[in-house]
């Protein structure tokens, strides 16, 4: 097993716990497909440019995203 | 969020995750590749799952009759916004991290701010089941991850 993996397993799984009450199989789902798109050759810089490139939303956009679904608009219109 | 069943399908996913983690994993790897397979992958992981929680927020805010009180929207928000700026400063942190290991430099590790936007993340999320407010997993699509320069 991969230190990598090793670090992050812990993490995940001490999460476990409380996330069983909160969506745990949404997060698992995405941590899956995550650690499956991992790359062995990656480089400082590419590092840097896959950290920027993390979508973080606003909050309140989301709200509004979340709002504009329920009501079945287009959000970005 | 749904809770019903999920405690069996998440120890599925684990032994999953193990599995798939194994075989994935059994290459040589830059530090790189372990700095973003660490601390990279934790923190988009993190922004997913704060994004579809606050999306859940926001449509759990507009049924009807509506499933949050103006109260509960209001306090759901604080600890929306609370996870943002978490997230954004681990992800500075991470940037400036990744940049000075580029020039060859020892900086500290990230690990902090990464795990307290985590924390941040998991209080969200209690939250959040506390009022009993659904997932926004139906309307969820897997993201890329955009390596190498260049915007998504």
């Amino acid at each position: 097993m991969s230190p990598a993996l090793i670090a992050v397993l812990p993490q995940l799984l001490n999460a476990v716990p409380g996330l069983l009450n909160a969506g745990a199989e949404v997060y698992l789902r995405v941590a899956e497909a995550r650690l499956k798109k991992q790359r062995a050759d990656m480089t400082w810089d590419e590092f840097v440019s896959a950290v920027r490139n993390i979508p973080i939303g606003d909050v309140d956009a989301l709200i509004a995203e979340g709002v504009a679904r329920m009501l079945g608009q287009d959000p970005e219109a | 969020m749904r809770r019903r069943g999920c405690a069996w399908y998440g120890c599925a996913l684990v032994a999953l995750l193990l599995l798939t983690g194994c075989a994935g994993n059994s290459e040589p790897r830059t530090a790189a590749a372990e700095a973003w397979g660490t601390w990279g992958m934790a923190l988009d992981i993190s922004a997913a799952v704060y994004e579809q929680a606050m999306i859940g927020v926001g449509m759990a805010s507009a049924t009807q009759p509506p499933l949050i009180t103006p109260a509960q929207l209001a306090e759901l928000r604080v600890a929306g916004r609370a996870v943002q700026l978490a997230l954004e400063g681990a992800r500075t942190a991470l940037v400036y991290y990744g940049e000075a290991m580029a020039r060859g430099e020892n900086p500290p590790s990230p690990k902090a701010l990464v795990l307290a936007a985590h924390r941040e993340v998991y209080a969200l999320l209690q939250l959040a089941a506390k009022y009993g407010v659904e997932y926004a997993g139906e309307g969820y699509t897997e993201r890329p991850v955009y390596v190498g320069g260049g915007e998504p």
